[in-house]
């Protein structure tokens, strides 16, 4: 058997790397930092419409009137399109809303997706979509080493337990060799990339973009919008909510609580939104992961229709026309679902004004 | 991070669980029932290694991958009784029985891996458990296959007992060696099976192969994968040129700490078990040229086919158009056996390519190597061996040639119009 070094010199060699590699989020601290918009940009495409949400964030002059915010069950689950073309005709001009959504649970990355946003932007109403029971993460993004840095972290982790702390030094050491790459030249992101083409295809605004349930073949279908106008708007202290757990660990606590001051620091309203799942057809009550009104105060909202009221017109059989997979909507879906929430979008738009 | 780029399930089982059963068993149960343990040991480790493998991925399909891995697994271990059988009508038999028995495992490695009908009869089946290709249910049957042929010469060659169906059990199913090799000789196993390795000094080198192996496989490889083709050049985006320069070599150290890494940990987790395994690297990139690399670089592999396949055919060319032929023969078979490790390597005219890349490479060393002989003399030959900054260069370009043939082995034709096209 081969020793696993050949000489003396050759294990200190492979030690001072290890050493080096460990410590080289910080050393890449000590050099020129490169944007925010590098790092995000960095990110592989498999993560979602990386250039639609960078023109968003970075290069889009326009206020928002709706920031939609959250992982791809909300950039399926809602239409911005024809959230849109409602403001719009309710507030007699061009209405604009964003969708800053990236696929993979996180909040971390929701977090800092908003900071950015609101860096250079207003926005009117946020409405994210927060972790639900089965579609959450307690670890940092799946490619949360592309943006994470050592020397940017605005001094909000000090209060993090130690793991989590170690867990996202462990996502900057792992993200270095790529940063290291973005301090000799800049990534770079293609024009096709940041247009509402590019995004479609990530989006079933895509009229294109026909998904059937697991697989299976696409069926058009439609199903009658509950008549429930704007009473899907509710108090987060609602007991149509079911705080059924597991409850968020502090990883994921300490970025809600981040967005949620983020949101009023910038003089934002922020809503939260749930979005069903197959399996909550005939339930009567929200499930959720935690007692929102606990967490965060009685003050906050929430947009949301149990599944016994928000599936009445269909049947079990003929569910699954709408969803992509468990808890993604498809085309059909995403189109009624947005009709159903447009007025409780609009009424707590109006609340703010 | 760490399980991003790991299938961290058969990490737990191959180096953790399986370790401490099999140490347990060898350790302290004696005589038939110890092989008989340890073949079991093997068989049911080699199932939940092949579960493993796949379930990293797929945890919401449990109940039907369950239920194919096992479907798939008892074919698998029916097979390779199959070649006990044919093996021991070897032993017992003719010499049609040796060849049958030597070209059984190959055969159904070819109908496996490489025939696409039996790839789209099962295609529903695969798709619901979200797998692309029924190989990838028959985790190591590439270097099983490597390994059972192997003993199949031994055996005949009378430079091995005819096994016991325990002791071929144990060996065909070995864990730590199932899933990339190294594709050890039964004999070394049988040899240090019978009478384990018990030096201290040994024992703390295994220990620290291991935990070298581990930092390379999870560490060093992890933070390379950003370097890599798929890593870096097809994450949708545009990419400068340099960026190929990048991947071209960031691939190849990837691949090395990938590879070498988990080959050090299962070297020295035998080592720890007692269990001899061969090894599969030796320090590949200090060497001169491509013949001195092929004899670093996947040691088990270039070694079988050397025995196996190019010293026979060299010898039987040789044989048909004379001596004067031999350097041509030499040349001809280096091509032949390298677009066998190719097309072992997988399927598609990337890897044949990427096979015949080596040969050819190899091929002018050899005659490169006639060349300067000849030219040189002994005593200059022997200068120009010991020249450093000859020696530099070598290094230098046999490290680029090896790292330019990985752009055929890790990308298909799609993936390689996909990086020209994204480079501005």
């Amino acid at each position: 058997m081969y020793p696993a070094f050949r000489s003396n010199r050759s294990a200190l060699a492979f030690c001072l790397l290890l050493i080096f590699l460990l410590a080289l989020p910080v050393i890449l601290s000590w050099m020129p930092p490169v944007s925010d918009e590098q790092d995000f940009i960095s990110m592989s495409n498999q993560v979602g419409p990386i250039g639609w949400d960078a023109q968003q964030v970075y290069e889009d002059p326009k206020d928002a009137d709706v920031v939609f915010l959250g992982s791809s069950r909300i950039m399926e689950g809602v239409r911005a399109d024809l959230v849109e073309k409602s403001f719009s005709a309710r507030l007699g001009r061009p209405a604009h809303v964003a969708m800053l959504a990236l696929n993979w649970p996180g909040e971390d990355l929701h977090y800092y997706m908003l900071r950015d946003y609101l860096q250079h932007h207003h926005a009117a109403l946020i409405v994210w979509n927060l972790p639900q029971p089965g579609s959450f993460t307690n670890e940092p993004h799946v490619q949360s080493s592309h943006w994470i840095r050592f020397d940017r972290n605005d001094n909000t982790l000090s209060s993090l337990p130690v793991r989590d702390r170690l867990s996202l030094y462990s996502e900057m050491v792992f993200g270095a060799p790529r940063a290291l790459l973005a301090k000799i030249r800049p990534n770079l992101i293609g024009d096709d990339e940041k247009t509402f083409a590019a995004y479609g295809r990530y989006k079933n605004e895509d009229p294109e973009r026909r998904l059937g349930y697991y697989g299976t073949p696409f069926v058009q279908d439609s199903m009658p919008v509950p008549s429930i106008g704007d009473g899907a708007l509710i108090s987060v202290s609602s007991p149509a909510l079911d705080n059924a757990g597991p409850y968020p660990e502090p990883y994921q606590l300490h970025y809600i609580q981040a967005i949620v001051d983020l949101a009023k620091q910038h003089g934002s309203k922020l809503v939260f939104l749930h979005l069903p799942t197959v399996e909550e057809f005939g339930d009567t009550t929200l499930p959720e992961i935690a007692s929102w009104s606990q967490v965060m105060g009685p003050n906050y909202s929430m947009i949301g229709v149990p599944g016994d009221v928000l599936f009445a017109g269909v049947t079990r059989e003929r569910l699954p026309n709408f969803f992509a997979n468990h808890n993604h909507f498809n085309r059909n879906g995403s189109t009624w679902f947005t009709e159903t929430i447009t007025p409780a979008l609009l009424k707590a738009y109006s609340l703010n004004q | 991070m760490l399980s991003r780029n790991a299938p961290l399930a058969t990490l737990l089982f191959t180096f953790a669980a399986y370790p401490i059963a099999a140490w347990l068993v060898l350790r302290f149960v004696r005589g038939g029932l110890k092989t008989w343990l340890f073949a079991l040991l093997n068989v049911v480790g080699a199932y939940v290694a092949c579960l493993a493998a796949l379930i990293d991925n797929r945890t919401a399909m449990k109940p039907l991958l369950l239920k194919t891995v096992g479907a798939a697994f008892l074919v698998y271990f029916l097979l390779v009784l199959v070649n006990y059988w044919l093996l021991k009508r070897t032993k017992n038999g003719t010499e049609t029985w040796g060849t049958v028995a030597l070209w059984f495992p190959i055969a159904i490695l070819i109908v496996i891996k490489y025939v696409p009908i039996l790839d789209s009869s099962f295609a529903p089946a695969l798709h619901a458990v979200l797998l692309n290709h029924v190989a990838a249910l028959f985790l190591g049957l590439s270097y099983l296959t490597f390994r059972l042929c192997h003993l199949v010469q031994e055996v005949r060659n009378d430079l091995v007992e005819m096994p016991t169906l325990s002791e071929y059990l144990s060996f065909a199913f070995f864990v730590p060696t199932l899933s990339i090799g190294p594709i050890s000789p039964y004999s070394r196993y049988i040899a240090s099976y019978r009478d384990p390795i018990q030096d201290p000094a040994v024992k703390r080198r295994a220990l620290l192969r291991v935990l070298v192996g581990l930092t390379k496989y999870l560490f060093l490889s992890s933070l390379l994968s950003q370097y890599t083709y798929s890593g870096l050049l097809l994450d949708g985006h545009p990419h400068h040129r340099i960026d190929l320069l990048v991947a071209l070599f960031g691939y190849t150290l990837y691949l090395y700490c990938n590879f070498s890494g988990f080959c050090d940990m299962v070297v020295g987790m035998s080592g720890l078990l007692g269990i001899d395994v061969m090894e599969n690297f030796n320090v590949p990139f200090s060497a001169r040229n491509l013949q001195e690399f092929w004899n670093r670089w996947h040691i088990s592999l270039s070694t079988w086919l050397r025995d196996m396949m190019f010293t026979p055919m060299v010898k039987m060319l040789v044989r048909i158009f004379g001596p004067k032929s031999a350097n041509n023969a030499i040349a001809f078979s280096i091509c032949a056996v390298f677009v066998v490790i190719g097309v072992w390597h997988g399927v598609g005219i990337n890897f044949a390519l990427f096979g015949l890349f080596h040969g050819i490479g190899l091929a002018s060393v050899h005659y490169y190597g006639i060349f300067i002989k000849k030219r040189l003399g002994k005593q200059g030959f022997l200068a120009y061996r010991e020249n450093r900054v000859i020696g530099a260069v070598g290094t230098a370009l046999t490290f680029t040639y090896f790292s330019l043939s990985l752009f055929l082995f890790a990308n298909s034709w799609e993936n390689m119009h996909q990086i020209f096209k994204v480079l501005v």
